[in-house]
């Protein structure tokens, strides 16, 4: 049985070519960089259905980026890793917006209540035991009594103020 | 036709210029602009309802998303191949043909995608038990393989490689007894 499973796998071996097959490495390239990558698709699908749209050639595309055709086929497969710049120069030639401002609001990171991100010190560990902490231009001072909590507003850079629950120390 | 190893002694993908069949296809499946032609190329089999109803882009999204997971569960293989346990081919591989509860020798067989209803396929030939040579893959969007150009060249590629294979002896009788004696 065993010299017959040798002889089975002599056979396979004859007609093995020498040459290793180049999937496991590229496998895994795609396993570590799959976040950007799936960027990167996101991006090129964006561009093919602008380019289908606007009834254009990826070569048209190459001339007014002003880079070889070859770069923008490399764009459209979906596996660049492309440099802010190159993005926002797609974004304009075809009129399409692939990044959006984060429109998050400090008011969406709601730190009153997400306790679980933050540790309390304990009280012998202080130094003093700051009763209110006021913000100003996104810094954390200690201030004199102030009773009214507030949302800091990073737009308008005003000095607001906030009452912290606990002595927090972030985590 | 020449054959590599993919997990050696276990599965094996038949060569093409530059490279082998699986490493084309799983290039193929990540590949924007091959997806966007293949699915405008075949856009009436996808829009004829047998995956429901779906669009281009959302068609490209559904491979991308499948090929991702398909890259994850060939790693997870590889892995358990180098750690010396079982790497499940025979579950991963099925009979192409559904009906086919009978051993055949070099059966003709198929690997689905891992989303449920998927549309990937990978075609191999089954050697013997744990052991299979992959002739191909492709997105299979109709219900017979007859029906498209693609999954027919998918066809003729599997009959070509079990007669290859067939040619050069490569059938090993006592695996395939033990095969129809389980």
């Amino acid at each position: 049985m065993k010299n017959s499973k040798e002889n089975f796998f002599n056979k396979l071996d004859k007609i093995t070519s020498k040459e290793p097959s180049k999937w496991l490495e590229k496998a895994q390239w795609r396993a570590e960089n799959q976040a950007w990558l799936k960027g990167s698709q996101d991006i090129a699908l964006n561009v093919l259905l602008a380019l289908k749209a606007k009834n254009m050639t990826q070569r048209q595309l190459a001339e007014i980026l002003s880079v070889s055709p070859q770069q923008v086929n490399k764009i459209v497969k979906g596996e660049e890793n492309l440099t802010l710049e190159t993005i926002f120069k797609l974004e304009s030639a075809l009129d399409i917006k692939v990044i959006y401002k984060c429109q998050l609001a400090f008011e969406q990171l709601n730190l009153k209540n997400k306790p679980h991100k933050a540790t309390k010190l304990p009280y012998n560990k202080l130094k003093h035991t700051p009763k209110k902490i006021n913000i100003k231009a996104g810094k954390w001072v200690s201030s004199g009594n102030l009773s009214k909590s507030k949302v800091f507003d990073f737009d308008s850079l005003s000095s607001e103020t906030f009452t912290p629950p606990s002595v927090l120390k972030v985590a | 036709m020449e054959i590599v190893p993919i997990f050696d002694k276990c599965l094996y993908s038949v060569c093409v210029e530059g490279g082998d069949e699986l490493a084309a296809f799983l290039e193929q499946i990540q590949d924007v602009e091959w997806l966007m032609e293949f699915f405008s190329n075949n856009i009436s089999d996808l829009e004829s309802g047998f995956y429901g109803s779906i669009t281009v882009s959302q068609a490209i999204e559904r491979t991308l998303d499948e090929a991702r997971q398909l890259n994850k569960k060939l790693l997870e293989i590889n892995s358990l191949h180098n750690n010396g346990k079982n790497t499940g081919l025979d579950s991963f591989f099925k009979p192409l043909i559904n009906t086919e509860t009978k051993a055949v020798e070099l059966q003709k067989s198929k690997a689905n995608g891992p989303r449920h209803k998927s549309w990937i396929r990978i075609y191999a030939i089954k050697v013997e038990k744990h052991v299979y040579v992959v002739t191909g893959g492709t997105i299979k969007l109709t219900e017979n393989m007859n029906h498209s150009k693609h999954t027919l060249l998918e066809l003729s590629k599997l009959t070509k490689c079990r007669d290859f294979l067939k040619s050069n002896d490569i059938i090993d009788s006592d695996s395939f007894f033990e095969f129809l004696t389980d």
